[in-house]
């Protein structure tokens, strides 16, 4: 009775660890939400219909109209980085590192860029942006300032598990 | 004859190693002294004769006796040591396991910190940066390239 006894407690044992060890396998899905944004002199600022969930995200930019360019979603596990396609020139790559004890999660974002070139002059991307930013999942990040032909560019960061 | 010569003789009579002709009785009843050793005499058989007799080994049950001896010295001792030892084990496994899974099976804390952003880069030289916080928690990094061009 005691041999049973504690081969069921070591088979729970071994069933607990799994349940943890398939914690450690959880995704975190991000959208990015891409935006051209110039100052046009306008009394209230201007929002593509796209864009009417960011409007008071966006309203505190120094810009007056904001034209949506592209919105992507990718989910990705820990570690793993997803690529976020902007244009010809940016590409947002995005890698959650970790997550905190207070639930937010480490995320290191950077904005890699082309210079507009002959393609056989292509130089390596650089990265115009790098940062490393403690998000909660639900809250934006606002990555603005980096120039495209009209504008500026905006991306709204948002990560969620 | 000395006292304690008599008395020794009358140990002797009444061990029975000495004739009855050789110790004359009468005397126990002329000496005080005699009649009260052989009263303590009698006293002493008595209570030897009701004292348990210790179990004596016959020298054909000796040889069983040792064996018993070698069997008991060479037994194995009964390992209650090495149960516990194994019970403690499987109870701080046991503890452990549950614990971690208490841990990980709870949901996501509630979440009262904001997002912060912890550093900012980059290769584009002369670029400032600027980080704020929003009063929706969002975080906000403004990065301002010198110049018209990007490099």
């Amino acid at each position: 009775m005691v041999r049973s006894l504690s081969s069921a407690i070591l088979i729970f044992c071994g069933w607990a660890l799994a349940q943890t060890a398939s914690a450690d396998e959880e995704r975190v899905t991000f959208e990015m939400v891409a935006i051209q944004a110039t100052s046009e002199g306008r009394d209230q600022p201007a929002f593509d219909e796209n864009l009417s969930d960011l409007k008071e995200t966006l309203r505190e930019l120094p810009y007056d109209t904001y034209k949506h360019l592209v919105t992507t979603k990718i989910s990705t596990a820990y570690n793993k980085e997803a690529r976020f396609p902007i244009d010809a020139r940016y590409t947002l790559i995005v890698k959650p590192v970790k997550k905190e004890h207070d639930g937010r999660i480490v995320v290191e974002t950077r904005i890699e860029a082309v210079e507009a070139v002959e393609a056989d002059k292509q130089k390596p991307p650089v990265n115009a942006l790098k940062a490393t930013s403690t998000m909660v999942p639900g809250d934006r990040l606002k990555l603005h300032g980096l120039k495209l032909e009209t504008g500026k560019l905006v991306i709204v960061l948002t990560a969620r598990v | 004859m000395s006292k304690r010569r008599t008395e020794k003789e009358l140990e002797q009579w009444f061990d029975g190693e000495l004739d009855e002709a050789a110790f004359d009785e009468s005397r126990i009843e002329n000496d005080p002294d005699l009649s009260v050793h052989l009263a303590v005499l009698r006293a002493l058989r008595s209570g030897a004769r009701q004292a348990v007799p210790a179990p004596a080994i016959a020298d054909a049950q000796f040889p069983a006796f040792m064996a018993g001896i070698r069997e008991g010295i060479e037994a194995p001792r009964a390992r209650l040591g090495g149960f516990w030892a194994y019970a403690s084990i499987v109870t701080a496994a046991l503890i452990v396991s549950v614990s971690l899974l208490v841990i990980f099976s709870q949901g996501p804390a509630n979440v009262k910190a904001q997002t912060e952003v912890e550093s900012v880069s980059s290769d584009i030289e002369g670029a400032t940066f600027d980080t704020h916080r929003s009063e929706d928690g969002s975080a906000t990094i403004w990065i301002n390239t010198a110049g018209e061009d990007l490099w």
